[in-house]
């Protein structure tokens, strides 16, 4: 039951908050309790080891509530709860309390849906799910008809594959459906099938498309500068904290190790958009105006980094994947909330018209500074960690597109310092609207953050040492060679459709 | 003693620790105690060390310690590891007990900046970072100390951070350096590959084990790496700037110790460089180069910081110099004495500057030798010192780089070397006679500083004045007895040294002694009132030959703009080419159903055409 644990304290809180409606203190507070009790059971789950959860439903469609806690789950399940806490401790909202902190843990609870679910059909409900919260958060909570807008393209954006996605999940379990003797959507099951190779080809292309829209990697992150920039800070946080997440975790979790060969296949053409991801994201955000889309286009560069790992198809790619998802998960989130209160104490994210934060506030600046040392890879911090292991890994597989990754580090530290030094330093202070004041309950919530970013920088092997077992199944299913004999054509039968 | 060493990290660390917490809430004679003392412990520490690797027989002069495993996913563990030996035991002395004068020094520089306790802090933050630099036991734990001192010298640059001048400088240096950090990192990658560890020990045991190819790549990354942080050219670019930061730190950091690092990392890694003999020569000539042309820049410096700036940059390019042609002993010998004069310089310039209120301009200086005198006697010695005028320890020094040059056969490199040595001489001696001789050039009145900063100015200036005799001419040569055993552990043994020089001696003397009377003739004699060179090629040193314009255009726009062109792509052609494939399936939508629009309405028929479309699979599969 801990496995749901989680999960059922964030759908409660959010039943909770919608029908208590109108007290923004009350349900602030509980959101806050709902938020942390759920970070407490995920680090319950973190220390107590891989377990799993199953209860059939609908049999006949081979659907069943499976969930499983592993070291490929637990981190980012933790990383949920702990972005919610801290949005919901960076977040003072007054009109409509009850819908907005409601919402904020809708969408963390089907964020840890997706992480949990190793049943495909029970995955995509979570994953459609999770549409719903963030696109009335973009749209309703932001500023607007421009918010309006980017939740609408936020919405096409992401039901457009959702749909494909649909397709290939069904095309999976049927084609899998001769070996196995019944439809089935569980993992664990479709994991033993070895699909004939043209099948696996275009189900992994639809489900690579559909993952990397959410990520999301370049071209497809269209949608990403308008839902990061016309939304809240705080609903930024978690679509770049925690969503994006499930994109690349669901690559990993199901696309890999379902579809190998494909995999191995798609894999060098992938690492192509990654590292096309990696470069463009990073040469945006070195000159963009607006502080809170470096923030931004500086996810696209790190999450391409992280999706070129996991294209490297080796272990310590995938471990260092998910080592890396978490600590960039803490930092963004940390990032958008500290801008976050930039932006509403002098009214603008324009960098230009920013400068001298430092002098006014030192305390906030200190907790800013660390987290862009953080991002920026700065050794002894939990970023530098992940960072050198995925280009260990890509370097590994393949030297040349670590040497063209490793230069976004330099743009990294050009960007990166350039958001510091443009908000906090400079020679005057443009008068602020509202005191830029750090509340004891955010600091409460920061201290523990920071201090993960340095215990991360010292010791991402209380990560990677839980990673490694999953990620050195999925990295030997990765390289499994086609040994049972090839079912289902579906290939053939897909073209006369 | 295996866990002893820590303890010089750990002294510094909770100085700053508890600097940065409690700083502000104590009296600037308490953070300097702490500042001052945690460096000073350090230093004791470190004097331990050495005393303790005396008493071993000289081929187990080695301390090791592992303390905690930072990660084994990749396979072979990485260790959080230190490891003393011979070389990085005298690194440690000069970072410690250099480090606790100039700390001593801002205690009395400083006094009077509101970000008193900040500075301490991220002092004493330097002194560890540089000590794990140089500590480590593998090359992971020297990359993390590699780019605290890259955040630490950022901290400092920028320390007065509501002056752009010194933000923009903080940032270029930050980024220049960042471009060593990749380098090195790239470098750990091709040995964690190619022999599965990074532990010095086994890399070096092992690195004759690569191809040639390997090996030289290798050493070329290690080499960019260093020549970022040592400020060798064309990645010198960010150290003069790095003069907006407060003096000390100048001395400390951007003198003394931060940017010697380069040349501990050849030193360190002299394995490799061994087996890579062609990135060796490069290094050389590269130092050779930076060397000359550093010193034809500083001829040209009106601000008293940038020519001690530039003139650091040349005299690093004596190490590269002599790192480079395996002659580590003297590489390191110039470093040891270097420290000493080159910090004397910068706090002598830095009690000029506290002397006259923050002027930096000196021409607007002069006659100071009667108004500060013992600040003046002080810089007289630094500027001896640098000369290579005997018995001052520059001479020494750079003797035995230019002697081994020549007696080695490499005359190009010791005619260039013995060329910037008369420069060196030259600019020095111009920046002494104008600042010192003559009468005042602009009304005010000096004072010498307080007896906290000169009490390190003196210290300094008998080590530069004695610190030269760790090596005579005649084969009587303690660093390099001392550092032989460490040298000879792995593969093939450098080349010994050859015997003294004595033309090369009496060559570089001469020119030495030709630059200072060249620097008299037109500076000493009689009072200036402002440069009297002039003409296209003065322009072209005073402009600093370009290269900063040069980066400028070639490197810092062209990115800047493809940044704002991608940017705008991003916005308009990215966009609207997804908004034209939306139309597109609207278009088609429309054609179906004339009656819908709106994008959600468009997205509904998509999704229905999956969902039929999966239904046709179902009944093709039942």
């Amino acid at each position: 039951m801990l496995v749901l644990l989680p999960l059922v304290l964030l759908v409660l809180g959010s039943l909770a908050a919608f029908l208590l409606g109108q007290r923004p203190g009350l349900i602030r507070r509980l959101a806050l309790a709902a938020a942390g009790l759920s970070l407490l059971a995920a680090v319950a789950g973190i220390v107590s080891g891989p377990a799993s959860f199953s209860v059939p439903w609908l049999p006949g469609l081979g659907m069943a509530f499976t969930m499983r806690l592993d070291g490929l789950s637990m981190f980012l399940v933790a990383l949920t709860a702990l972005a919610t806490v801290a949005v919901v401790a960076f977040s003072s909202e007054q009109e409509r309390p009850g819908g907005y902190y409601g919402l904020i843990l809708l969408m963390a609870a089907t964020a840890i849906g997706t992480f949990l679910s190793t049943n495909l059909l029970l995955f995509y409900v979570f994953w459609e799910l999770m549409i719903i919260p963030s696109y009335v958060l973009i749209g309703s909570y932001g500023e607007g008809a421009a918010s309006r807008r980017a939740a609408l393209k936020f919405l096409v954006y992401s039901l457009v594959p959702s749909a494909f996605l649909l397709v290939a999940i069904i095309a999976l379990a049927v084609a899998a459906q001769p070996a196995l003797g019944h439809l089935s959507f569980s993992l664990a099951a479709l994991e033993r099938v070895h699909l004939a190779a043209s099948t696996q080809n275009w189900i992994f292309v639809l489900f690579a498309l559909s993952f990397m829209v959410k990520v999301p990697i370049w071209p497809l992150h269209a949608w990403m500068p308008d839902a990061y920039g016309e939304s809240r800070p705080q609903v930024a946080a978690m679509l770049s904290g925690v969503l994006s997440k499930t994109g690349l975790y669901a690559l990993i979790r199901f696309a890999f190790p379902l579809l190998p060969e494909a995999a191995r296949l798609f894999a060098p053409a992938l690492a192509v958009i990654a590292l096309a991801s990696i470069l463009y994201g990073a040469w945006v955000a070195l000159g963009h105006k607006d502080g809170r889309m470096v923030i931004a286009y500086s996810s696209l560069s790190h999450l391409g980094l992280v999706f070129l790992a996991v294209v490297a198809l080796n272990a310590l790619g995938l471990d260092a994947a998910v080592l890396q998802m978490l600590n960039h998960g803490i930092y963004a989130v940390a990032l958008f909330l500290l801008f976050g209160l930039v932006e509403r104490s002098s009214g603008t994210r324009l960098l230009e018209r920013l400068g001298g934060v430092a002098r006014a506030a030192p305390l906030f600046a200190g907790f800013f500074w660390i987290t862009v040392l953080a991002a920026l890879g700065l050794p002894g911090l939990n970023g530098f960690s992940g960072e050198f292991l995925l280009l260990l890994a890509v370097f590994r597989t393949n030297q040349v597109w670590a040497w063209i990754a490793i230069a976004a580090a330099v743009f990294s530290a050009a960007y990166f310092i350039r958001l510091f030094q443009l908000t906090s330093q400079g020679p005057s202070a443009p008068p602020l609207k509202s005191k830029l004041v750090l509340r004891p309950v955010q600091l409460a919530v920061l201290l523990p953050m920071v201090a993960l970013m340095v215990y991360l920088g010292f010791q991402p092997g209380q990560v990677t040492s839980r990673v490694a077992p999953v990620a050195q199944s999925i990295s030997r299913l990765e390289a499994r060679a086609p040994g049972t004999s090839p079912v289902g054509n579906l290939s053939w039968e897909a073209s006369r459709l | 003693m295996a866990s002893v060493i820590v303890l010089a990290l750990l002294f510094p660390a909770l100085g700053a620790m508890a600097l940065a917490w409690l700083g502000p809430r104590l009296s600037h004679r308490q953070i300097a105690w702490v500042g001052v003392g945690s460096v000073s412990l350090a230093f004791l520490v470190a004097v331990a060390a050495f005393v303790r690797l005396a008493s071993l027989p000289a081929a187990h002069r080695l301390i090791q310690d592992t303390l905690f495993t930072w990660n084994q996913a990749a396979g072979a563990p990485i260790h959080f590891s230190l490891l003393v030996d011979p070389i990085s035991v005298l690194f440690m002395l000069v970072i410690t007990g250099v480090g606790a004068l100039i700390h001593l020094y801002s205690a009395g520089y400083m006094d009077d900046d509101e970000g008193f306790s900040r500075f301490f802090w991220q002092m004493n933050l330097f002194i560890v970072a540089m000590l794990l630099l140089v500590m480590a036991g593998n090359f992971f734990f020297l990359l993390v100390g590699w780019a605290g001192v890259g955040l630490a010298s950022y901290f400092l640059i920028g320390f007065w951070y509501t002056r752009p001048a010194a933000v923009a400088a903080a940032k270029k240096a930050f980024v220049v350096n960042v471009v060593g950090d990749v380098a090195l990192t790239l470098a750990i990658f091709l040995l964690f590959v190619n022999l599965g560890h990074i532990g010095y020990q086994t890399v070096f045991r092992q690195f004759a084990t690569l191809p040639i190819a390997t090996r030289d790549l290798v050493a070329a990354l290690l080499f960019v790496a260093a020549a970022a942080k040592s400020a060798q050219f064309p990645l010198h670019v960010w150290l003069p700037d790095a003069m907006e930061g407060p003096t000390p730190v100048s001395a400390l950091i951007h003198a003394a110790t931060m940017v010697t690092a380069g040349v501990y990392l050849v030193a360190r890694a002299f394995p490799i460089f061994g087996l890579a003999p062609g990135v060796a020569t490069t290094v050389a000539w590269v130092g050779g180069f930076t060397a000359l042309f550093a010193a034809t820049i500083a001829i040209a410096q009106d601000d008293i910081k940038r020519v001690l700036a530039y003139s650091t940059v040349s005299q690093l390019g004596y190490m590269f110099m002599a790192v480079g042609t395996a002659a580590y002993a003297a590489g390191v010998f110039h470093f040891l004495t270097h420290a000493f004069f080159k910090a004397l310089l910068f706090l002598a310039a830095g009690s000029v500057i506290h002397a006259l209120g923050g002027e930096q301009d000196m021409w607007k200086m002069g006659g100071l030798r009667r108004t500060i005198p013992l600040t003046a006697a002080c810089f007289l010695v630094g500027t001896l010192a640098i000369s290579g005028i005997p018995p001052f320890a520059g001479f020494f020094s750079k003797d035995e780089i230019l002697g081994g040059l020549l007696s080695t056969g490499q005359v190009g490199l010791w005619a260039i070397g013995t060329l910037a040595a008369g420069l060196t001489a030259f600019y020095m001696f111009r920046l002494y006679f104008v600042v010192f001789g003559g009468s005042a050039r602009a009304p005010g009145h000096a004072h010498e500083s307080p007896s906290v900063m000169t009490a390190p100015l003196v210290v300094l200036a008998v080590l530069s004045t004695v610190g030269g005799f760790l090596v005579l001419p005649g084969g009587y040569n303690l660093i390099e007895s001392w550092l032989l055993p460490a040298l000879t552990r792995f593969g093939p043994t450098p080349p010994l040294p050859p015997a003294t020089n004595w033309a090369a001696m009496g060559v570089s003397l001469a020119m030495a002694l030709a630059g200072g009377a060249l620097a008299w003739s037109l500076y000493g004699r009689r009072q200036v009132a402002s440069e009297p060179l002039a003409g296209a090629l003065y322009r072209a040193l005073k402009g600093k030959w370009y290269i900063d314009e040069l980066g400028e255009f070639l490197i810092v726009r062209p990115a800047l703009w493809l940044g704002a062109q991608l940017g705008r792509f991003d916005r308009q052609g990215l966009d609207q080419a997804f908004n034209q494939l939306g139309r597109l399936v609207a278009g088609w939508g429309e054609s179906l159903r004339p009656s819908q629009s709106g994008y959600v309405r468009r997205y509904a028929l998509t999704f229905a055409l999956g969902v039929l479309l999966v239904v046709a699979f179902l009944s093709v599969h039942p």
